[in-house]
Parts: C-alpha cells; structure tokens; sequence
C-alpha cells in the first residue's frame, strides 16, 4: 500500500514532466501520421536564379563559398550527383546561367569549367551555351590543354561543326602538357573542316610519337596525302577568290591555270572534288 | 576574461557550434565532385568568421554591458582610467577571438588533410586575416558603447557594419553601373561613405589563400596599416567620448 502511495506521490510531482513527454509522443505520432497519410513525392526544384554582382555582395566576401554552394545547387539539378526522376527536365539555360555567376563568383574554380563542358552536357545545343564559360576559363587558365579540349569534343561530337572543332583542338594541342591521345580526333575535325595544313602536322606529330616502323610508314602515306589535300584545297580557295566559286572537278584547276597538274597520291588513289562539302578529298 | 569565458555556457556552446559547422564542411564536400579541399576550406572560413563575430557580440560586446548592468563598472573605472579599461576589453576580446580562430584554423587543416589528403597552411593565414577584421569590428562595436547605445541596438549596429563593410566596394561598383541615373553629389556622397564606413575587403585574401596564390607584400603592407590606423582611430576616439561621459 506504501509502494503504491509513494509510485503514486511521485507521479504527481512529475507531472509536468509526464505531460511534456505525452505532447511530444503525440508530436511524435502526428509526424509518422502525416508520413503515412501523405507519402514522400519529388517536387521540381525550386531554381533560384541569381545575379552575379548580387551573389558577390550577399556573399559578405566568401565568394568561394557562396559558389560551392551555387555549384551543389547546379550539380544536383543535373543528377550528376544522384538518381534524378527523367519528368524534371534538365534546365540548360538556368543551369549554365548559374555556372556564368559561380565563375564570376570564384574565376579560379577549374572544376566548374570541367563540369561545364562535361557533366553539365545534356542537350546538343548544351555546346553552345558552355562554349562563353569555356572561354572564360581559357583566359584564367591559358596553359590549360583540358579546356579547349573539351570545348573541341563538344563540337565534334555533338554538333558535328568541325571548323569549330579543329580552331578549339588545335588551342589544345598548342597549350604545354598536351596529352598526344587525341591527335586522331584533331586530324579528323581538321580533315573535315578543309584544315589540311593543320591536319598534316597533326599527323607529323601522331608519326613522331610513335616507335612501331609499320605505323610510321602508313603516316608518313598519310601525310604526304594530306600535303596534296593542301596543295589542292589553297590552289581552289584561289580559284574562288578569282571566280567567285568553287571548281567543279579538280581539273577545272589545272585547265584554268591555278595548278600546274594534279598531285599523284601515295597509295594510288585518286583525288576529288567534293561538291557538297567544298572540300578535295580521295577515292578508290 | 579569458578564465571568465571558459566558465561560461556561451564558449561551449560556440565550440559545439564550431563543431556542427565542421560536420556541416565535410558534408557538403562529399557532393563537392571530387575538390573537396576547397569546400572544406570555403565552408571553414564561413565558419570561422560566423564564429568571430559570434565572440565579438556575445562575449566582448556583452560583457561590458553586463559589467554595466551589474554596477561592476564603477568599481573597476575607480581603479584605473577609462582608456585603460576600454583597452582591457578590446584586448580581453581579441585574445578569445584569436583563440577560437586558431581552433577552427587547426579543426579545418586537420579535416583537409584527413578527408582531403591535402595540406593547407594557407587556412591560419586566413585566421590571422579573421583576427585583424573582428578586432577592427570590436573596436566599432566599443566605440558604439561609449555613445551610450544599448546592447541591443550595438549589437544591431555591429552587424550592420559588419554587412555594410563587405559591401561598400560593390556598392560603389554598382553606383558606377548605375551612373547614369545620379548626379555628381550621390557619386561623392557613396564615395565617402566609402571610405568612412569601416573597409573589410582589406582583409579578404580569401580565393588567394583557396588557390594557393602569392598576396603581393604591398597590399599586405597596406591592409596592416588600414588596420592599425583605422583601429588607432576608433579607440581613441572611444575613450575621448568615454572620458568626457558622466556615467
């Protein structure tokens, strides 16, 4: 009975104590009411668009940190970092808009231009809009290879402009450090662009680097071959700059006096004048 | 008043704060794709800064009031004279502010070089940067005593300061954007304010120590001498106004 009284005793002198405890188990059960009634759904996100001089001045000088945090912002919106649900559409113009301010925010950040021209790619015209960023970080970085580089690959490879290609390669293959693995890109985008001089140092260099004697001779085909291209590409640039337009055929060349004869090829192919693209190329 | 602050509830509570904010700095590196140095780095100095400016207003700004809540005030400026006593605060303060700033200094060059494998010196530089920018904004913050403001109000003001000396040159960049919506006197009026309100981009060496860019001795040479003049300045002008007070 004493047990009884003294359990009891206490209890009222904690009561305030039991009565907190009791709001907050129903608190508690109010919270796993609404997760239960209300199930967890993906909202889009709410993509705050900022201006470059205002983030600066609401940064308080912690420039560095305010674009790491613009740069988790982007990074997560393009399901780089995480599974993303495909119906929230990846906002190109917003996502590079705000990369402009993070590199305005932090001109240093090297990752950022990276991301840019890589990670952030989603769509075809993507290339265009990273393009004003990778320039920006061209200026900051100039001994960079891995800038112009992927600027080049973006155009190559998603908009298939290969004069803006090669002019982006060849800034790479220019820079210090430059890695000779893409050379065989660069050659393609110059031959396609009607780079012929370019393309034909390009493929110098592919022949100097290599010590197999078999590849050397197929190089050094090649590049007599692209020598001729050359000779066959500045001899109708003349020919246009006279006429107004391109030859025909190559020999429209000759016969008007631009070109004494038609170069003979290393491997016995024969030159032509594609008409579609206004460029000399070679067939069997 | 270093021995007072370690007894109270407010330094443990800013270390527990330090704390948060380091777990918070190796969060965020984790989504940082691949730099993680640099977010642990930027999101520490956020923090060391949040913490020097909690130092200045909660410790070296409240204590004084307390001291003038308690009546302590009258019997310590019985002892010694009024400048001397407005020295021993901005001192007392400063001590602690340049304590806490070493500590998150050692807690975020332990994390880089832990979760980052990277060694940066370049963060105590940063503290030492920290230290020059909240003694200057304590000594605002005095000086803002002696006109006889509450705590309140100080504390607002300093903040105010502290977000207005941050802004004051893209402030004028953007007057200068604006240019042509004002005349000569609001270009001269924003100029002065300018120069007048407390400067803190002075100490801002932030994205140089980040990238690990020399700081060109010049501009170190006249950060310190805007310091230690600006700071001249606000002191004694303080204990001018403190000495002529009838308190």
């Amino acid at each position: 009975m004493s047990l009884l009284s003294s359990i009891t005793n206490r209890l009222r002198d904690h009561r305030m104590l039991f009565l907190g405890l009791g709001f907050f188990g129903a608190a508690v059960c109010l919270g796993y009411a609404k997760l239960t009634l209300y199930p967890f759904f993906v909202r889009p996100e709410v993509k705050l668009v900022v201006d470059s001089r205002l983030s600066r001045t609401m940064a308080l000088d912690h420039q560095g940190f305010m674009a790491d945090m613009l740069f988790i912002q982007v990074s997560l919106h393009s399901g780089s970092l995480m599974w993303k649900p495909m119906y929230i559409d990846f906002d190109s113009k917003w996502a590079y808009h705000m990369m402009d301010v993070i590199t305005d925010l932090d001109p240093k950040f090297y990752t950022a231009y990276l991301f840019s021209a890589m990670g952030l790619l989603h769509y075809h015209e993507d290339v265009k809009l990273a393009a004003p960023i990778l320039e920006k970080g061209m200026a900051e970085f100039p001994d960079s290879w891995e800038l112009p580089f992927w600027a080049g690959y973006g155009y190559y490879n998603r908009l298939m402009d290969y004069d803006a290609a090669s002019k982006y390669f060849w800034e790479a293959y220019n820079k210090p450090d430059a890695p000779k693995q893409f050379l065989g890109l660069m050659l393609s985008a110059m031959q396609q662009s009607g780079s012929f001089d370019r393309a034909a140092i390009a493929m110098k260099a592919m022949m100097d680097s290599t010590d197999n004697l078999n590849l050397k001779t197929i190089y050094a085909k090649k590049l007599v071959r692209l020598k001729n291209l050359d000779i066959l590409m500045k001899a109708a640039t003349r020919y246009k700059e006279k006429t107004g337009d391109f030859p025909k055929t190559l020999e429209n060349l000759v016969t008007s006096g631009f070109l004494k004869q038609i170069p003979d090829d290393p491997e016995s192919m024969k030159y032509q004048w594609n008409r579609e693209k206004n460029l000399p190329g070679t067939v069997r | 008043m270093l021995q007072e602050s370690f007894r109270s509830k407010l330094f443990w509570g800013i270390v527990l704060f330090l704390m948060l904010f380091f777990v918070f700095s190796v969060y965020i590196s984790f989504l940082s794709l691949d730099t993680p140095a640099r977010f642990i780095l930027n999101a520490g100095m956020a923090g060391l800064s949040l913490v020097c400016l909690a130092v200045t207003i909660l410790f070296g700004l409240f204590s004084m009031y307390e001291e003038k809540a308690r009546f302590e005030r009258y019997v310590i400026l019985n002892r010694i004279p009024r400048a001397a006593y407005l020295m021993g605060k901005f001192s007392g303060t400063v001590v602690i502010q340049a304590l806490f700033a070493v500590l998150t200094a050692a807690g975020i060059f332990f994390l880089t070089w832990y979760f980052a494998g990277e060694v940066h010196y370049g963060i105590f530089a940063a503290a030492f940067w920290a230290i020059l920018e909240f003694s200057l904004l304590m000594a605002v913050g005095i000086f803002f005593y002696c006109l006889g403001t509450s705590f309140p109000l100080n504390a607002m003001l300093v903040l105010a300061t502290y977000v207005v000396g941050h802004s004051t040159r893209e402030a004028m960049l953007s007057f200068v954007g604006l240019g042509q919506f004002g005349s000569q006197i609001h270009y001269y009026f924003v100029k002065v304010l300018c120069v007048v309100i407390p400067d803190f981009d002075f100490f801002n060496f932030r994205l140089a120590l980040i990238h690990s860019e020399p700081i060109a001795p010049g501009e170190i040479l006249i950060s310190m001498g805007y310091w230690a003049c600006y700071l001249a300045a606000v002191l004694i002008l303080s204990s001018v106004i403190l000495k002529q007070k009838d308190i």
